[in-house]
């Protein structure tokens, strides 16, 4: 992730977040959207007892992607 | 943006207040601070959680009840009629726009419904954007505040500053961010794993590959190995050899059959004893190929130290069924449904240490054993020998019969939920049994080779070894192309996983320290604000508090600046209670102050009760004079509920309606009404006379003392008449005979330097009639305690004497256009030039 990124004082927790996430995508195009696409998992943080499972499931999905990736990326070079 | 005022509050059959078709109303001024003053069991806690209940939507001391209290069904008041609750509210937009009604009920199901009678497009969003953790506070909320961890409190703090959703994404991409995590989910440590043992293996396979090239080409390979060289190589000689290319009917080397080729030399040769030579120089081959590896060793010490890491982490749980009573007991803490830590929630006994904490600590004990657990599954499924000894077991140079094997049960002990010492030490002792097996197979096979090729022409041997040479050179280059492969598919994706992994680790850390940034920059910014103010309510700079945000993470420290001289110490440690607690409230009040809440209110609900009454004097006046709008033009509208009676004595001192607006509840709940009743400044007056007129003497004299104690309190403080260092200002029966000595003393002072500004007409009655009938028919009784009843109409006399005492101290002013009195500035001069 390139570059410090700073909120603004001026903005609501939400738009920073928003803010921070758009920075993310731009510094890192290949991996930042799905770190947005799949925070519906992990936000609102769960509770003690559920967050384990919340963290393997967004785990999971960030795996399923890869993989995807890796054998699109196969099927295009061989 | 538009900012919300609380204009009024109406309660109907909420908890304590019943008020059936008659509700409790209480109208709030927006332009001065509101009391409500209610003694104890009145409503005042019931009038807080309305106000809670119409903005949360719950009411978080019910909420954390245990469920069997069924919390739900406190909501509603015991005795009202229908059971459902009402609680409607009025907004002022302190942008002179219309003001907006809500209305919110809760039926006897417990079903919340909100309606704006106003009109107002979204009234549950707009109650949504009220709910900040400053609109609501009360003393629960700062001792906790005080008391917290330094991570809580930063956690609280960020709340406080409207960063709380920063806070919680922070805490999600910890969680995401944790290296153990990400190794288990993404199973980063046994990709790892699998790609070195895969380039182990090609590693073994080039070997055999170099030696059945040495064995075919009768010399060594180059250093780099190319495949496609070395297969059109082989092809080559193979189509040299006129029978064996006579049964090659394609052009690449690994399609090449070689059953067909020794079908076809059988045919031409025609000898048994060539076959079984051919046989044994592949499972001669084969079994080379099984022989153990140099980590084998180590791998099994590996498994075995983690198999032993578990059984005593095993050793130290209590088993399943305390697994399950721990992770419900964590379950009724994490979901509140039981609360107190150190009661426990089965037999409510009593507990010396917390139970949330015993919990956690039982239930990492389970945790230690299940990630061991994973090690060795990993261990199993990564490692090198457990595959050899099924290797060995499918060999058909070792002819190990289907009954005889063992992997298949081993691999389900081992690799399963329950694996064992003894089941390692079975496997070990199988695969030194298998292996000892191969060793002699070998040995046999190499002695029957040598037989034969004594029998053999020799052509046909040397045809027949290079036969198998070029087969055993065809598998071998199959199985590298397939484990090159394999090592590119596993370091792509280990290298793609790790990137994530590193890419969220940066992730996570760049946002904690804008994040810290903005923390540090927001507290510092109030740093000023909750200074000034815990100076001016404790009256003492030789405390400097300090909060001290941590550079690397959310803990927030309660410090102290200067202590006596003193530097960076705990004030947690050294500050006593109501010196702590007024440096939390100071700190909510500058953060309120730094709000950007749609809240323009703040109530605050029996803040001072730790405080004794020069402390609470001081906080009502920086509330009145430095917090509050309109005081402060950019400060909240604030409200404030106590039973304190001394607090009360603060309101009555408020001399108009402009600064102060008070309100004291009354009734008989929670079952009779509850009712306002709003305190103008002739309250005690009006009381002590309906009392008096009534016959009630006996309840009307303390009402005579507190009234006769604030006018004459009232003329010291507006004509700052000096007092003595001792004079107190404690509610004791001495304080009226106080103030009239102390009157009298300056007015006998000036007079005889001549400066007394009072007329001699005033000065006269004050002498010899008011002052004398005070003394007279109050302070030698009542005040001295003699007990002699009076009569309800000398006690009338003493009422008109304090007004007309405090009439004695003002003059006719024509500032306002007509004649109105008017305190004089002091004993010396008008407060104008009338």
């Amino acid at each position: 992730v390139a570059g410090q990124f700073d909120f603004d004082e001026k903005k609501t927790a939400q738009e920073n977040i928003e803010a921070f996430l758009s920075h993310i995508e731009s510094a890192n195009p290949a991996l930042g959207p799905f770190l947005r696409k799949h925070l519906d998992k992990m936000v609102p943080l769960p509770d003690a007892t559920k967050r384990s499972a919340a963290r393997a499931s967004f785990n999971g999905e960030i795996k399923k992607v890869l993989d995807a990736a890796l054998v699109a990326l196969k099927a295009k070079h061989g | 943006m538009v900012k919300y005022f609380l204009k009024r509050l109406q309660i109907e059959g909420f908890r304590g207040i019943n008020n059936q078709g008659e509700p409790l109303d209480l109208a709030f001024k927006t332009d001065c601070v509101n009391s409500v003053f209610a003694a104890n069991a009145l409503g005042k806690s019931s009038t807080f959680e309305a106000l809670a209940y119409a903005i949360n939507g719950i009411v978080p001391k019910l909420e954390r009840l245990p469920a069997s209290d069924n919390p739900g069904g406190y909501y509603a008041n015991r005795f009202h009629g229908t059971g459902t609750s009402t609680v409607s509210i009025i907004l002022q937009p302190d942008d002179g726009s219309d003001d907006v009604a809500i209305t919110v009920t809760r039926d006897p199901s417990g079903k919340r419904s909100v309606v704006s009678t106003s009109g107002f497009p979204n009234p549950e969003k707009l109650l949504h954007s009220l709910n900040t953790e400053l609109a609501l506070l009360d003393h629960e909320l700062f001792l906790e505040f005080i008391n917290d961890t330094p991570l809580d409190r930063g956690r609280t703090f960020s709340g406080l500053l409207g960063l709380s959703p920063l806070s919680e994404f922070r805490q999600v991409l910890e969680v995401l961010s944790n290296r153990r995590n990400l190794n288990t989910d993404l199973e980063l440590v046994t990709l790892a794993s699998l790609k070195t043992r895969e380039e182990e293996d090609a590693h073994n396979i080039e070997n055999n590959l170099r030696a059945a090239f040495r064995g075919f080409f009768s010399k060594e390979p180059g250093p780099s190995l190319d495949l496609e060289a070395i297969g059109k190589a082989a092809i080559d000689a193979l189509n040299a050899v006129p029978v064996v290319a006579a049964a090659i009917s394609v052009t690449s080397f690994v399609d090449v059959s070689f059953e067909t080729i020794r079908n076809a030399v059988k045919k031409a040769e025609a000898s048994n004893e060539r076959d079984r030579l051919a046989l044994i120089l592949r499972h001669i081959t084969a079994l080379e190929n099984l022989a153990p590896g140099s980590s084998e060793d180590d791998e099994k010490n590996k498994l075995r130290g983690s198999l032993e890491k578990r059984l005593a982490a095993l050793a130290e749980t209590r088993g399943a069924l305390f697994h399950e009573l721990y992770s419900v007991i964590q379950k009724l803490y994490d979901q509140d449904t039981w609360s107190d830590p150190l009661q426990c929630p089965a037999c409510e006994s009593k507990l010396h240490e917390p139970l949330p904490d015993q919990v956690t600590q039982r239930l990492q004990q389970y945790k230690d054993a299940e990630s061991e657990l994973k090690v060795i599954q990993d261990h199993w499924r990564t490692s090198r020998w457990p595959a050899r000894l099924k290797s060995l077991e499918d060999s058909e140079a070792m002819g190990v019969a289907q009954t005889d094997r063992s992997h298949a049960s081993l691999a389900a002990l081992l690799g399963g939920l329950q694996p064992t010492l003894d089941g390692l030490d079975g496997a070990i002792a199988c695969l030194d049994r298998l292996e000892a097996a191969r060793q002699t197979k070998r040995r046999e096979l190499l002695a029957e080779k040598e037989k034969l090729e004594k029998e053999l022409p020799p052509s046909l041997v040397a045809l027949t070894e290079q036969i198998e040479h070029a087969s055993n050179l065809q598998q071998a280059i199959k199985k590298l192309r397939i484990s090159i492969q394999r090592v590119a598919d596993l370091t792509a994706s280990l290298d793609l996983r790790s990137a994530w992994a590193t890419f969220i680790e940066n992730v996570s850390d760049e946002f904690a320290k804008a994040e810290v940034r903005l923390s540090t920059s927001k507290t510092t910014a109030l740093e000023t604000d909750y200074r000034e103010m815990y100076k001016e309510v404790t009256k003492n700079p030789e405390i400097v508090p300090l909060l001290k945000k941590s550079d690397t993470s959310e803990e927030l420290h309660l410090r102290l600046a200067r202590f006596y001289g003193l530097s960076d110490l705990s004030a947690a440690t050294l500050l006593p209670e109501s010196y702590r607690n007024a440096l939390a409230i100071c700190i909510y009040l500058a953060a309120v102050l730094q709000s950007s809440s749609t809240a323009r209110f703040v109530v605050l609900d029996d803040v001072t009760s730790s405080f004794d009454a020069g402390h609470q004097w001081s906080l009502m006046e920086l509330i009145r004079t430095k917090i509050a709008y309109p005081a402060n033009p950019n400060g909240p509208q604030v409200i404030i509920l106590s039973h304190d009676s001394l607090l009360e004595k603060y309101f009555d001192t408020m001399e108009t309606k402009t600064q102060w607006h008070h309100q004291r509840l009354q009734g008989l709940p929670p079952k009779g009404l509850v009712y306002p009743h709003t305190q103008d400044v002739n309250r005690l007056e009006d009381a002590a006379r309906q009392q008096l007129l009534a016959g009630q003497t006996d309840l009307a004299m303390p009402l005579i003392r507190q009234y006769l104690e604030q006018k004459l309190l009232h003329v010291i403080r507006k004509l700052e008449i000096p007092v003595r260092l001792d004079f107190s200002i404690r509610d004791d029966r001495k304080m009226v005979g106080n103030c009239l000595e102390t009157i009298s003393g300056a007015l006998d002072l000036h007079r005889r330097a001549g400066d007394l500004i009072l007329d001699s007409g005033q000065i006269h009655d004050l002498e010899t009639v008011y002052m004398p009938s005070l003394v007279a028919n109050w302070v030698s009784h009542y005040a001295t305690a003699t007990g002699v009843s009076l009569s309800p109409y000398v006690l009338l006399g003493v009422l008109d004497s304090i007004n007309k005492v405090t009439s004695c101290f003002m003059y006719p002013c024509k500032c306002e256009g007509s004649l109105q009195p008017r305190f004089y500035k002091n004993l010396t001069a008008k407060a104008c030039g009338c």
